[in-house]
């Protein structure tokens, strides 16, 4: 149970939301665009987030658009991880949403909170940011165009008001060879946040990986990239230089500690360097 | 008469009772049918492990909307326990534990209760934090129990040393051991730490109590136990029992953690406060792991002595309970667990210790298996060690001491096939099974080995000596009869079980046969508590006792009716009959409410079968020597798990869990499958994941299923269960208890089969990789 | 505005096939409402978090967390509980199969299983695994209710 109230909306356009948005910053009610609820809902009940007014995103037909418009993938924030599984459009993102949470989750868990979410690990961002993937971004300034990775890292964050409507994906990027590899706390593909979750393409000029779990944030790094294509050096090498290249302290949670978590990274680069070189070499 | 008893036998296996009402929502648990007009209630609890309270002022959440009342417990001097009073109902003058209830408001709903628990303002002057056994033990360690001297001790057989944290102890002193040392060729020893865990009970624990303006109590609760509730209320509260009614509907299980009474005395309190009216008090998810009793904890120290043959001649034990803030049934459990520490071998010099120590951790009760998964772990893996140094095969060393008739348990109670069944025999089916032949470790690639791990295991009841169940039957008008007993049903398919024994008694069709699925202690006849896998034992000797009085009556009224001696009578498909002229009979219906003449006339009247069992010949243990009789007899049997490992990852896949039980006699084989496959189950998730993890301040990290995992539908492994059946002379049929004992040898299996494949020593769970990883590398780890 | 809620009001839901009027707060999840309101408590809560899948309730066909709905959501969907299945077979098969014990997890058990069964009805062992493992059980050994899916999934039934 909530114990908390707050207020619920609805809106049916874009306009509205980021109305609704601003009169209830107005009225000092903390307002939070609300897409799957999943995690709103248990930061609520747990006492972790006090909002007055949830504004429901979920109409909002931009948000649900799942559609190819001139060679791109639009997705659309609202799409669930289910709906994106099902499908299928895009394999990496079918292949990394589909280990989010467990299948019933997942009928509820959008695109946008698994990107938005304030969990460290926002897995569900990983596919994009190897597509280059844009953030189509509705704020009050208007609607802008954001390269999805500055929104994570660093740069252009996602500021309050801001809704994301949709990630576009070039088409391109959905055919390049891919794997995905997940780690958790137990054996086994157990449902359970990731010890360390990296998804990776095989794009011309090498493999390119992003990260999530092993730091306090999801991530890519062109440094590590440029060492995992290093092909002269001997995989073990690149591998352990890369360890070294992650831009961040290694967390040690619940899940495990720095020392292992890096030990795993390790397996499961090489796991996907010997993946992926072998593809089309 | 063949195809009746075909139908109705014991060796069925029919369906549940209350199956399709679970398949169809419509078994009603105890927050099932809360009344709109029943008020709420909600638990503030200590953010500390160990905390002075400065003060409590509930004056702002008394103004908040919709609140009726808050109470605490600094000016109420009741102390509640099993054998000793040590814990308070709501915290007094200090906590000591992360989550310990310190306050409770009552409100008019739920969402108003939670609100005004904010506002209750709590001061607190943090304490230092006994946060181990370890520190726990240490000479001039913090007191959890400042006041140990002072407490009641309810039962005597309690042992507090007042100035330490040692609650209770028990030894156990049996041949001689120092001679006995140097008779051994070979000595291996080891210690073992394992944390406490969670019942993780899908249903929370939840508890109603009204007090009616003519003086009754009405408790509705999730209990295992609703006449130790009766029995509490009855002795904090100046409550006489008549007055007290409980009512347990269908539990959503326990194993073992819902026989505490804990939120019912709040709840208690709480409809006091408000003039009687009632109040639903259900824990949280959070609270449920960590304001409310959890598994043991268990440091150990193992010594065995063996001869070259692989005879064990002396074993020497030292076992520390972590019963967490409180004693509660850990103290039970201490004592338990000395009375059987030699697991089902026959040792004849052994030198026991066992200790129940307070920490600042949660308090512990009992958990499925009484304290034996935890000793059997540490006994169990050092019979694989001894088997190592002695080169000896793991399964040939438990089977050349398996315990056996001639034989004495460790607090010298004879053993035979009867009281304790054939562990041999079973052994003999594991190895089968296991195909042990093939070989322990078998190299799959590279990277992965197959590995398999054994373990075997004994449990007795542990039941107070004078714990009693009772049954009532009654018939209906056309024959068909219902039984009254007061054992509580969580799952465990008992129930049914009782119904087919009766059918099996009667000769008649257990479709015929109804049993009370919730239980209310003014309506149904006592049950000492549903536990100790004790329910097939106790109540279906009350039911077969009360079948046999029902069974003198039908004859005494039918000799009557059909002018003959009662002894040549028999009885079976709802009629008594002359023996050998089975043509002459009297159907049931004519004769269970009163037998009516041609003209009008009546005899007889309703039929009543009523039973009653107690416990036998059972005396406490000693506490010099540990001699005495903790329970009418074992359950014994061999388990074995088999493994994938990945030696690179260390991570592993669960092949394939094998369980021989010697069940004296398996009633309804499909519902005793479910209950042992259950068990190991439970087990396998406990040694590969479980653990209440608690950091540097005794703070609980992980109350919630997102991060105490439990384990899933896609890693289970095959589950193999066979039973054995030497018959028990004194159970029901022959039948011994099962409720318990499918996951008392399968955590220490799985971490035989570990240890084999990895080549490291396993001494502790959970076994996640990690765990194996560090100790590998010959790390502590430095995960949380 | 599609349309919103300020406080405590009344809401129409369509539940098992019939319109139910409640009366909830906006922060009320769905699982609260249809126990508390509508007596339906096959839906369980036992996290409220999602992890365990006892809440599990079906809108518009598909398994969902009820404890991580609000009520106001579901305003404009079917909803379906364990009480409104009209005995389909996957009920069945868990009584036949000894898939119920303590009986706790088994209505979000049955939701979730009967709507995999309508969803993939040549699901294998993989898409069950996928499906199932959004629900604990902490009784049985998930051996028996595999053989229930099982036995619904080949037709059985
Ligand atoms: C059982 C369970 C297991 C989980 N396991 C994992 C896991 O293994 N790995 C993992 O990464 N996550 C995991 N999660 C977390 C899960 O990813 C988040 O709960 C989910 O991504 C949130 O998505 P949602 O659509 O429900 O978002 P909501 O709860 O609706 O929103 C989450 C946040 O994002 C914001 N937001 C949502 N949409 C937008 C938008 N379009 N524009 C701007 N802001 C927006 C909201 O304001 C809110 O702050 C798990 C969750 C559950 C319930
Ligand atoms: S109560 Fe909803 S998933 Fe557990
Ligand atoms: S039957 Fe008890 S939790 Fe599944």
């Amino acid at each position: 149970m909530i114990a908390c109230d707050f207020e619920y909306y609805a809106p049916s356009s874009i306009a509205e939301a980021l109305g609704t948005y601003q009169t209830m910053l107005g009225k000092g009610k903390s307002p939070v665009y609300y897409a799957g609820g999943t995690e709103i809902i248990t930061m609520a009940r747990a006492g972790r987030l006090r909002t007055g007014a949830v504004i429901d995103i979920k109409g909002i037909p931009e948000c649900g658009v799942f559609s190819f418009v001139g060679g791109q993938l639009v997705i659309g924030a609202a799409v669930t991880a289910g709906q994106a599984c099902e499908a299928n459009a895009f394999p990496l993102l079918s292949a990394v949403a589909r280990r989010i949470a467990d299948h019933t989750c997942r009928n509820r868990i959008t695109i946008g909170g698994g990107v938005c979410g304030s969990l460290p690990y926002r897995e569900m961002a990983l596919p994009f940011l190897l597509g280059d993937g844009i953030a189509v971004v509705a704020g009050p300034g208007g609607t802008r165009l954001e390269p999805l990775h500055r929104l994570l890292t660093g740069g252009a964050t996602l500021s309050p008001g801001d809704l994301l409507v949709q990630l576009i994906t070039d088409e391109s990027v959905l055919s390049l060879p891919h794997y995905a590899v997940r780690r958790v706390r137990n054996s086994g593909d157990s449902v359970g946040y990731p010890l360390v979750s990296v998804a990776a393409v095989k794009r011309p000029d090498g493999v390119k990986v992003a990260i999530s779990g092993l730091c306090t944030f999801a991530f890519r790094s062109d440094e590590i990239d440029r060492c995992l294509a290093d092909t002269g050096t001997p995989l073990a090498t690149r591998v352990e230089h890369a360890v070294s290249l992650v831009p961040g302290p290694v967390v040690t949670d619940l899940t495990g500690s720095s020392v292992y978590r890096k030990y795993v990274f390790k397996q499961v680069l090489s796991d996907i360097m010997t993946e992926l070189e072998e593809v089309g070499a | 008469m063949d195809r009746t008893e075909a139908r109705a036998g014991t060796r069925d296996s029919m369906v549940s009772l209350d199956a399709w009402s679970k398949a169809t929502g419509g078994a009603k648990f105890n927050s099932d049918s809360i009344e709109q007009t029943t008020l709420h209630a909600a638990l503030v609890t200590s953010p500390y492990a160990h905390a002075r309270i400065l003060s409590i002022d509930t004056s702002q959440a008394e103004q908040m909307p919709g609140v009726k009342a808050v109470i605490t417990c600094q000016n109420l001097a009741i102390r509640c326990g099993t054998w000793l009073a040590d814990r308070p109902i709501l915290a007094g003058w200090k906590v000591r534990y992360y989550g310990e209830p310190v306050a409770a408001v009552v409100a008019m709903t739920q969402h108003e209760a939670l609100r005004a628990i904010e506002a209750v303002k709590v001061a607190y002057e943090p304490l230092p934090v006994v946060n181990s056994i370890a520190d726990a033990m240490k000479l001039g360690a913090p007191l959890v129990h400042e006041d140990l001297d002072s407490y009641i001790r309810i039962k005597p057989v309690i042992r507090p040393r007042p100035g330490t944290n040692i609650a209770h102890h028990q030894a156990v002193r049996k041949g001689d051991i120092s001679k006995a040392w140097r008779e051994c060729d070979e000595v291996v020893e080891a210690s073992y730490s394992l944390p406490q865990s969670d019942h993780a009970a899908l249903e929370t624990r939840s508890a109603r109590v009204e007090l009616t303006p003519d003086g009754r109590v009405n408790v509705h609760s999730s209990s295992q136990g609703p006449f130790i509730i009766r029995k509490n209320i009855s002795r904090y509260f100046g409550v006489d029992k008549h007055k007290i009614i409980v009512t347990t509907p269908v539990v959503g299980g326990s194993f073992g953690g819902k026989q505490s009474v804990q939120l019912e005395l709040i709840a208690f309190l709480a409809s006091r406060a408000v003039g009687g009216q009632a109040v639903q008090l259900t824990a949280t998810r959070e609270q449920d792991m960590a304001s409310c009793p959890v598994r043991i904890g268990l440091d150990a120290h193992v010594k065995l002595g063996a001869r070259r043959d692989g005879r064990i001649v002396a074993a020497e034990f030292i076992w520390m309970v972590d019963s967490g803030a409180y004693t509660d049934m850990a103290v039970v459990e201490t004592t338990s667990i000395a009375a059987d520490c030699t697991g089902p071998y026959a040792i004849d010099n052994v030198w026991c210790d066992s200790y129940c120590v307070y920490t600042n951790h949660p308090f512990a009760t009992s958990f499925r298996g009484f304290g034996h998964l935890e000793y059997t772990f540490c006994l169990e893996r050092t019979m694989d060690k001894l088997a190592l140094a002695l080169g000896m095969d793991p399964l040939e060393l438990r089977l050349a001491n398996a315990i056996g008739t001639g034989h004495t348990s460790p607090t010298r109670t004879p053993v035979n096939s009867s009281n304790a069944g054939s562990l041999a025999h079973c052994i003999g089916r594991l190895k089968s099974l296991m195909n042990w032949d093939e070989g322990q470790r078998i190299e799959v690639d590279g990277r992965k080995v197959r590995a398999k791990g054994v373990a075997c295991m004994w449990k007795n009841s542990s039941t107070p000596p004078n714990a009693i169940s009772s049954a009532i039957l009654k018939f209906t008008p056309d024959g068909s009869l219902s039984i009254s007993c007061g054992a509580v049903d969580m799952g465990q398919g008992a129930k049914t079980g009782l119904v087919q024994l009766l059918a099996e008694r009667l000769r008649m069709s257990p479709d015929r046969i109804t049993i009370n699925v919730s239980v209310n202690t003014e309506l149904n006849p006592d049950h000492w508590k549903t536990v100790a896998s004790a329910t097939t034992y106790m109540a279906g000797r009350a039911v077969l006792n009360a079948a046999d009085d029902l069974l003198a009556q039908l004859k005494s009224i039918a000799g009557v009716v059909l002018k003959c001696p009662e002894a040549d009578l028999d009885v079976a498909e709802e009629k008594v009959f002359l023996r050998d002229h089975p043509e002459v009979f009297v159907p049931f219906r004519d004769i269970v409410h009163g037998y009516m003449y041609p003209n009008g006339n009546s005899v007889g009247g309703q039929i009543i079968g009523r039973g009653s069992f107690i416990m036998r010949h059972l005396t406490p243990l000693d506490e010099g020597t540990g001699e005495g009789k903790p329970g009418p007899g074992w359950t014994v049997g061999a388990q074995g798990v088999e493994v994938e490992f990945d030696s690179r990852d260390c991570t592993y896949r669960l092949l394939k869990a094998v369980t021989v039980i010697d069940a004296g006699r398996v009633i309804n084989p499909a519902l005793a499958r479910l209950v042992v496959a259950g068990g190991m189950s439970m087990g396998l998730s406990l040694a590969s994941r479980e653990a209440l993890v608690v950091d540097d301040e005794g703070r609980v990290m992980n109350p919630g299923f997102r991060t105490y995992q439990l384990m899933r539908y896609s890693e289970q492994p095959e589950y193999v269960v066979e039973f054995v059946e030497t018959p028990n002379i004194e159970g029901p049929m022959g039948a011994r208890g099962l409720g318990e004992h499918g996951i008392i040898g399968t955590p220490v299996a799985l971490a035989n089969a570990l240890s084999s494949a990895s080549g490291v020593d396993l001494n502790t769970f959970p076994l996640t990789p990690e765990c194996i990883w560090s100790r590998r590398v010959g790390l502590t780890g430095d995960s949380m | 505005m599609r349309w919103s809620m300020t406080g405590v009001g009344t809401l129409i839901l369509k539940v098992n096939g019939s319109f139910k009027t409640v009366i909830a707060r906006p922060s009320d999840t769905l699982v609260d409402v249809v126990r508390g309101q509508l007596q339906l408590t096959g839906a369980k809560p036992a996290c409220e978090t999602g992890d365990c899948g006892a809440c599990t309730l079906l809108v518009d066909g598909l398994p969902v967390k009820a404890c991580l709905v609000l009520a106001v959501e579901a305003v404009g969907h079917e909803i379906t509980t364990i009480e409104g299945l009209p005995l389909v077979p996957m009920q069945k098969a868990f009584v036949d199969k000894f898939a119920t014990s303590c009986g706790y997890c088994i209505p979000g058990f049955i939701l979730n299983a009967h709507a995999l069964a309508v969803h993939h009805p040549d699901a294998d062992d993989a898409v069950i695994a996928e499906w199932l493992d959004s629900n604990l059980c902490r009784c049985m050994s998930y051996s028996e209710i595999r053989d229930a899916v099982r036995s619904v999934l080949a037709g059985e039934y």
